[in-house]
């Protein structure tokens, strides 16, 4: 097994992932992660109630070069497996629009300093989000949980 | 059945396999050998406690998961402290509440709201830090970050920041 997607499945095996996964927050959409060849990972992360929403989204991750290199994410549409388009992605007024927005980077990726897309060119995020900058150190609870975080929010259930 | 047990000054959750009807005694056993095995060393296990998620008081030793409500998946926290004295800040307010260790930033923010003027519709905006930086996750047990004697924690409630540019 590649190191990277070895790493990232002891990572996913730790009581923290499993935890969440066993509360209903986030789970995978193939569960045979020792089966897992290639760096290419469907989750889904679940979401506030929200009249006209989906319970879940689900996010097509690529985990090359995991941990060392930081995950990328696209929000995905799983039953038509192509990304997600703009009138069906999470909304918020104040902070859940702009992480899943569809105008920067062709909408492939998430609007995250968690994210290997989009750190390139916001380095400053380093020093003003130091606790969602992506380093080595971080696992995918990591960035799932943040997500998790935006789409239970007040933001996201309010707008 | 599988339950995740939190420990004392230790934000490494750890799952553990007990029998349904094993006793709080049992599991504070096993969570001496899971924190000893993860390099944590853990004090006389004679001092410790055992708390279910955001539940009022500790089990006692004798009692049996089926009778107090642990089952399969739930969380429980060990630890020394009977109670957790948490101050938290927000918006240059500051109060104080009397936790268990097993409390969740989730139940803490319930029980001081009204004092801090935080409506219950925006509790999913906000995050928590401890005074040294460390974010604090919702669901994480306050215990995590407490040291026995030392039973009290300093919480700063912050709004979730819009990332941009």
């Amino acid at each position: 097994m590649r190191p990277d997607i070895s790493q990232f499945v002891q990572h996913c095996q730790k009581a923290i992932f499993q935890a969440g996964i066993d509360d209903g927050m986030w789970g995978f959409v193939d569960e045979n992660l020792q089966g897992l060849t290639n760096p290419i990972v469907y989750l889904w992360i679940s979401a506030r109630p929200k009249t006209g929403k989906p319970d879940r989204y689900y996010f097509k991750f690529d985990i090359t070069g995991y941990p060392a290199s930081p995950p990328t994410a696209c929000i995905w549409d799983i039953k038509l497996n192509k990304k997600l388009p703009e009138n069906e992605r999470p909304k918020g007024s104040k902070f859940v629009t702009l992480a899943f927005r569809h105008d920067w980077s062709n909408g492939e990726a998430l609007y995250l300093p968690l994210d290997r897309i989009a750190q390139p060119g916001h380095e400053h995020w380093k020093t003003q989000f130091p606790n969602l900058w992506w380093s080595p150190t971080f696992t995918i609870w990591d960035y799932v949980n943040y997500v998790h975080t935006l789409l239970n929010s007040s933001d996201y259930a309010n707008s | 059945m599988k339950i995740y047990l939190h420990g004392e000054n230790n934000s490494e959750l750890q799952a553990i396999e007990i029998a349904d009807n094993a006793h709080v005694e049992e599991i504070i056993i096993k969570h001496h050998e899971v924190f000893n095995t993860s390099g944590h060393k853990v004090e006389d296990e004679t001092e410790y406690l055992i708390f279910v998620e955001n539940d009022d008081s500790h089990k006692h030793r004798d009692r049996s998961c089926n009778d107090i409500g642990i089952k399969h998946h739930s969380h429980v926290h060990c630890h020394r402290c009977q109670e957790v004295e948490v101050t938290l800040e927000y918006n240059t307010q500051e109060v104080k509440v009397s936790v268990p260790p097993s409390a969740t930033m989730q139940m803490i923010l319930q029980k001081s709201a009204s004092e801090l003027k935080i409506l219950p519709d925006d509790f999913g905006d906000l995050r928590f830090q401890l005074a040294n930086g460390t974010d604090i996750d919702q669901k994480v047990h306050i215990g995590s970050f407490v040291s026995y004697p030392d039973c009290q924690a300093k919480v700063l409630v912050k709004s979730i920041t819009k990332i941009e540019g």
